[in-house]
């Protein structure tokens, strides 16, 4: 479709105006705001929509404000092989009107005219493709969907070189309508074929049931004919069962008889066996009476034997006893003389011991006195000395300034030396000098001095003042030292040091004094020591008077300790022999008691034995007199005579018990008569069985069970034929549909290619050679790559995406034109989000592609798509 | 002399699976008509009595409804009395309709059931001796064992029985067939003089006497039977037998094998089914094989509809079908498919010629011919 013109009257805000288009290439429709640019998109949308009677909505706002007039839209458009003008007016006095020019001219009017308008259109006009390629002011800038068929036709011609049927997306969407009646989307078998298949699988089963039931009948009417038959051979067994018991019986009666008298037998056997035994037990008593006499003889005599044999170990154990009794007192004895020596031993070592002791505690007494002697001289002399050390450190110091000071006045006084020339007598300063001649004398002149040789000259000397002022310090020294030996009651300074010696020795020896009375006096004082001496000095003279004086003293302390160790072990060796003889004596004391008893015992089982055969004697005579032994032998001869009779007559009867065979008898019997009921019993439950088998069978036969059998085979038969029949379809339209979507796929495909090819043409001109783009199935961008780096259109910026969807619609218009088919592509204000530099690439790709197809760009923005270089301009008025 | 019907293999209580409710309906009236016919053909032609030789119900355990309909349609010529044979389907045994309450209580006096081999006196000097299957499954000739120790007598004696003949049978080994030596042997020397047969449901004369007779069943039930629809009217008497077939029945069953490989033979078949007499009565069964376009599948799938509703039942023989339906060029040229969806076209042809999804592959074109003629 191409628009050459459009005319707009009293259309919203305007009056009238007309455009008229470039038919091939670019024509740019520029305004200001609301000065009606998009109402010429809007308005060839309406015209080609909606009757001039139309009330829509769309319609009805284009109404001009407050004016009671109608909107009019007039275009001139060529699609296909037509051409014609097209004006409709709404709202007002309605009308439209179409006058075709070519290819043969035709006039309508009114409803014809839209009719016959949109017939031209439907024949031409792709209307999807015309929805894509439109981008409205203001609407979504996403990727056109390209899914329309004119593209895809056009696209196949491009890429297959071969012509495409009109109508292949209708058979494409039957063939899909087909599949989903019989599958889901993600291919599974669709619920109602299921339940076909529940339904089959029900009827199946009852089927099965049918035949089931009728072939219990079948085996029910087989088992009621062998139980027919079973009958007669039933009532012949149990006839015979009962035959049997019967002879059983009279067998039975016949061995109750012999058992009659085989247990009268039986008593009188026991009976004989009775006498026999009584008879017997009598002699075996008679001789055991003989036996008993006989032993009660032997152990008498036995027992007398032994008490002889017994008579000299009584007599041993006597002497036995008597020597062990001897030998203990005597081991009594010597034990009690150890004791006696060991304790004189004992007393004699403790003597010598107390003799040591009081020697050293004299000794210790006369340290202490001593010590406490010298204690007392050293802290009297201390009480006297009274230069300490401290003194003796300060006499120490005045000594030093003195001597400091004497040698500080010496040098600072004046010197006179006087030589003699001739043996002078002279006195200086009042003292007389005798100087020999050839000798000098020096004199150190403090303060002043005068050399008088008397007679001849006076001479006085006159010291400096310095030298007096060292004069009056060396005074002042010597004064306070002098003070301080006053106070130490010494005469000097060295007085002062052996005054400070001898004290210190002093203290010394008060320390050793001290520390002997300690170390002697221990914890005692000197009184309780002179006591201690007394006291054991008393108990050494009392016990060498108590002593007796056999055994001698010993001569010291060691032989005393000696003494004491050998009366002890004495003394032990003496306990311990008089242990062992007291022992022995009690041993011998107690063989001795055993001795005794053993005799006493013997003696009474020898009167017991005598006792026991007197009884025996006795009862023998008594049996005798009772029996006499020769009657007892033949009493037992007869007795055993006549169980030997009974005897034989009892095995005969048991003889014959056993030919009648009691223990099987019974269990034949037993069995005989078992199987005479249970023949019985079987013979009833058999016809018990029939009557039950043949009660159903009358039932069941009545119950139209063929019937219900054919039936439920032809349900199953229909049912399945439906189910084949439906499966085949599902099949069917499943490879239907299968191979065509391969197919549809594949030459989506081969569409791409021709498509890609044709955005990357006009995507170069705009984003430069290493442009690509790629697309999926459906003809929809999905991917960009620019300078080798690939993004998912999403990921792109608005701007991009925005130019992306211009590109495409300029590569699809581009396709789809050549033919004269195909429709303009719209541009209503876009490009907003693209850069100077980009719009202006844009621009050479508009161009471009209006060398193709029919591009109308409505913008507000005048400058915007300047660089479209061969476009035609219309600025529309305020 | 003495006239009767002989007939057998009345099969009452029948259902066939490819009948349609109303179909099966109308072939159970037909059935218990026949019985009604025969009981009227038997009063107008004066015959004696009718004998049933044998599967009078298709089983025991058919249904009350089915019993006391065919008592009532005996019941409708009371002068004529039918001796019904217990047959293989209806044997007397424990379970047998025979004996059935239903049965006992509703029988009318003119039916008689032939439970013994004894001799029945049908009417004053014939004797029907029977021999009525006791069980599903006989170890023994039941008709020789019912014909055992007779002497030759002054009554006409007429042989009532059901099974195979051992001449016509290929099963040498079931115990139970009927031999047709003895029979004929004893016909010759005048012990029995006619033996009534029932099992196999076409009309059949067996053997060299005359006197051996299959009457076949009074109305069709399938199709491999060569000439159902009859009974015997049966004249004897001691100079001879004079049986005479009448056709009863009205249903038929037609089972036919066709080639189809173009128009012509579609037109053919056309013919053929229009030419049908009765429609409504006849039951058609079609084994069609060759091989059609997608027009020509289409024009027959039209045609069998139209007549699957004018007959009793049209089935097409899946088991001994092979239709192949191969699009042609100009199916293809009808179509008007184009780009992909004619790339799609060559697949499934391709896939149609052979292997697994040959079928479905046919199935697909057929559906895809259907999906594009919608379109036009």
């Amino acid at each position: 479709m191409r628009v050459h013109r459009i005319r707009l009257g009293n259309y919203r805000g305007v009056t009238d105006r007309e455009v008229s288009f470039a038919t091939d290439g670019v024509t740019i429709i520029e305004g200001d705001n609301e000065v009606g640019k998009t109402s010429i998109a809007e308005a060839l949308r309406l015209i080609l929509r909606f009757q001039d009677s139309s009330r829509h909505r769309d319609v009805s706002r284009v109404q001009p404000e407050g004016r009671d007039v109608g909107a009019e839209v007039e275009v001139e458009l060529t699609t296909g092989p037509y051409r014609f003008v097209y004006s409709k007016r709404w709202h007002r006095q309605p009308q439209t009107t179409l006058e075709v020019a070519a290819p043969r001219h035709e006039q309508l009017t009114g409803r014809q005219a839209h009719d016959r308008a949109e017939e031209i259109l439907k024949e031409t006009l792709d209307e999807a493709l015309w929805d894509a390629l439109r981008i409205d002011q203001g609407t979504e800038l996403s990727l056109p969907d390209f899914d329309v068929s004119s593209l895809g036709r056009a696209l196949d011609v491009a890429a297959a070189g071969g012509d495409l049927g009109d109508q292949d997306d209708d058979l494409w969407n039957r063939i899909c309508a087909e599949r989903e009646r019989y599958w889901t989307p993600v291919g599974r078998p669709r619920g109602d074929r299921k339940d076909a298949e529940n339904l089959l699988d029900e009827a199946r089963r009852h089927v099965a049931d049918v035949e089931r039931q009728l072939a219990d009948i079948a085996s029910d009417a087989a088992e009621v004919e062998r139980r027919v038959i079973d009958r007669g051979g039933l009532e012949q067994g149990r006839d015979a069962a009962e035959r049997d018991e019967r002879a059983l019986g009279e067998r039975c009666k016949e061995l109750e008889r012999l058992e009659g008298e085989l247990a009268r037998l039986t008593a009188e056997h026991q009976a004989a066996v009775q006498k026999r035994d009584r008879v017997d037990s009598e002699a075996t008593r008679r001789n055991e009476l003989l036996q008993s006499l006989d032993s009660a003889e032997g152990k008498v005599r036995e027992l007398q034997a032994a008490g002889e044999r017994s008579m000299p170990v009584l007599a041993a154990a006597v002497a036995r006893d008597t020597a062990a009794a001897e030998e203990l007192a005597a081991a009594a004895a010597s034990l009690e003389t150890a004791r006696v020596e060991q304790k004189q031993a004992n007393e004699d070592r403790d003597h010598h011991r107390r003799l040591i002791e009081v020697e050293q505690l004299r000794e210790r007494h006369g340290r202490v006195v001593e010590a406490q002697k010298a204690l007392a001289a050293a802290e009297a002399h201390l009480e006297a000395a009274r230069v300490d050390d401290e003194l003796l450190g300060r006499i120490e110091a005045a000594n030093l300034e003195v001597v400091g000071a004497e040698a500080s006045a010496k040098s600072a006084a004046a010197t006179l030396v006087v030589t003699a020339l001739a043996d002078l007598e002279m006195t200086v300063s009042g003292e007389a000098v005798e100087l020999p001649v050839g000798s000098d004398r020096e004199f150190t002149v403090a303060n002043e001095a005068r050399l008088t040789l008397p007679g001849v000259v006076q001479v006085d000397v006159t010291a400096g003042g310095g030298s007096q002022g060292k004069a009056v310090e060396l005074q002042a020294a010597e004064a306070r030292l002098a003070q301080l030996c006053e106070q130490g009651g010494v005469s000097g300074f060295e007085e002062a040091r052996r005054a400070a010696k001898q004290r210190s020795e002093a203290e010394r020896a008060r320390d050793d004094a001290t520390r002997t009375i300690n170390r002697d006096q221990r914890d005692l004082t000197v009184d309780v020591l002179a006591q201690k001496i007394a006291g054991l000095s008393g108990r050494i003279e009392a016990y060498a008077a108590e002593r007796p004086a056999d055994p001698a003293l010993p001569s010291d302390f060691e032989e005393a300790k000696q003494r004491a160790s050998a009366a002890e072990k004495l003394l032990a060796d003496r306990d311990s022999d008089h242990s062992r003889c007291r022992q022995g004596a009690a041993e011998a004391n107690e063989a001795l008691t055993a001795a005794r008893q053993e005799e006493a015992v013997h003696a009474a089982r020898v009167r017991d034995a005598e006792v026991g055969r007197g009884e025996a004697q006795e009862a023998l005579a008594a049996a005798r007199r009772e029996r006499p032994d020769a009657d007892l032998r033949a009493s037992l001869a007869s007795a055993q005579q006549a169980l030997d009779g009974t005897k034989s007559a009892l095995g005969g009867a048991q003889a014959a018990v056993e030919e009648a065979d009691p223990g099987s008898l019974k269990l034949l019997v037993d069995n005989a008569r078992a199987a005479a009921t249970r023949a019985a019993a079987e013979l009833e439950d058999n016809e018990g069985s029939l009557l039950t088998l043949l009660a159903r069978l009358e039932v069941q036969g009545e119950s139209g069970l063929h019937e219900q059998l054919s039936e439920a085979r032809s349900h199953c038969e229909r049912l399945e034929r439906d189910q084949e029949r439906t499966e085949s379809r599902a099949q069917a339209a499943q490879l239907l549909h299968d191979t065509f979507e391969r197919r549809r796929a594949e030459s989506r495909r081969r569409y791409l290619a021709p498509f890609k090819e044709r955005i990357e043409r006009f995507g170069r001109i705009v984003f430069g050679p290493t442009f690509e783009v790629e697309l999926d199935d459906d003809l929809r961008l999905v991917r960009r790559t620019l300078e080798g780096t690939t993004l998912e259109v999403e990921q792109l910026s608005v701007g991009a995406r925005e130019q992306l969807g211009v590109l495409a619609r300029l590569a699809c218009a581009a396709i789809v034109s050549p033919h004269g088919g195909g429709a303009p592509v719209v541009l209503d204000d876009a490009l907003g989000w693209s850069d100077p530099g980009r719009l202006a690439r844009m621009g050479a790709a508009i161009a471009a592609a209006g060398r193709e197809c029919q591009v109308i760009v409505l913008t507000c923005t005048p400058g915007r798509y300047a660089q479209v270089g061969n476009a035609k301009v219309v600025t529309l008025p305020d | 002399m003495v006239k009767f019907i002989h007939t057998a293999d009345w099969q009452l209580g029948m259902t066939r699976h490819f009948l349609a409710g109303e179909a099966q309906a109308r072939f159970d009236a037909a059935r218990l008509d026949a019985v009604r016919r025969i009981g009227a053909l038997a009063a107008s032609d004066g015959c004696a009595f009718v004998v049933v030789c044998g599967d009078v119900f298709e089983s025991n355990q058919v249904g009350r409804q089915v019993v006391v309909r065919a008592l009532d349609a005996m019941a409708a010529t009371p002068e004529v009395t039918f001796y019904l044979l217990p047959g293989n389907h209806d044997p007397l045994d424990p379970s047998t309709v025979y004996r059935s309450p239903t049965f006992t209580q509703h029988r009318p006096d003119n039916v008689v059931v032939l439970e013994s081999s004894d001799p029945v006196e049908a009417v004053p000097g014939v004797e029907l001796v029977p021999a009525p299957w006791l069980s599903k499954r006989p170890l023994i000739d039941l008709v020789a064992e019912a014909c055992e120790g007779l002497e030759p007598a002054e009554a006409i004696r007429i042989v009532v029985g059901h099974g195979a003949l051992d001449a016509m049978s290929p099963d040498r080994d079931n115990p139970a067939l009927i031999g047709l030596e003895r029979l004929e042997a004893s016909l010759e020397v005048g012990v029995i003089h006619f033996v009534a047969l029932g099992d196999r449901h076409s009309t059949t004369e067996v053997g060299r006497s005359e006197r051996v007779w299959y009457a076949g069943a009074p109305e069709a039930t399938d199709y491999d039977e060569a000439d159902p629809g009859n009974v015997v009217v049966v004249e004897l008497d001691g100079a001879g037998v004079r049986p005479r077939v009448e056709a009863i029945g009205k249903w038929r069953f037609l089972s036919r094998d066709w080639e189809l490989t173009g128009d012509r033979d579609i037109e053919r078949l056309a013919e053929w089914l229009e030419g049908l007499a009765d429609k409504e009565c006849a039951i058609v069964k079609l084994a069609l094989v060759g091989q059609l376009s997608l027009a020509q599948k289409a024009r027959l799938d039209d045609l069998l509809a139209h007549h699957a509703d004018l007959l009793a039942a049209l089935e097409t023989w899946q088991r001994r079908s092979d239709l192949a339906v191969v699009p042609d060029e100009s199916d293809i040229d009808d179509l008007g498919l184009s780009g992909f969806a004619r790339e799609a076209l060559g697949d499934l042809r391709d896939l149609a010629r052979s292997g697994d999804q040959a079928v479905a592959a046919r199935d697909a074109l057929g559906l895809l011919y259907r999906l594009a003629e919608a379109r036009r």
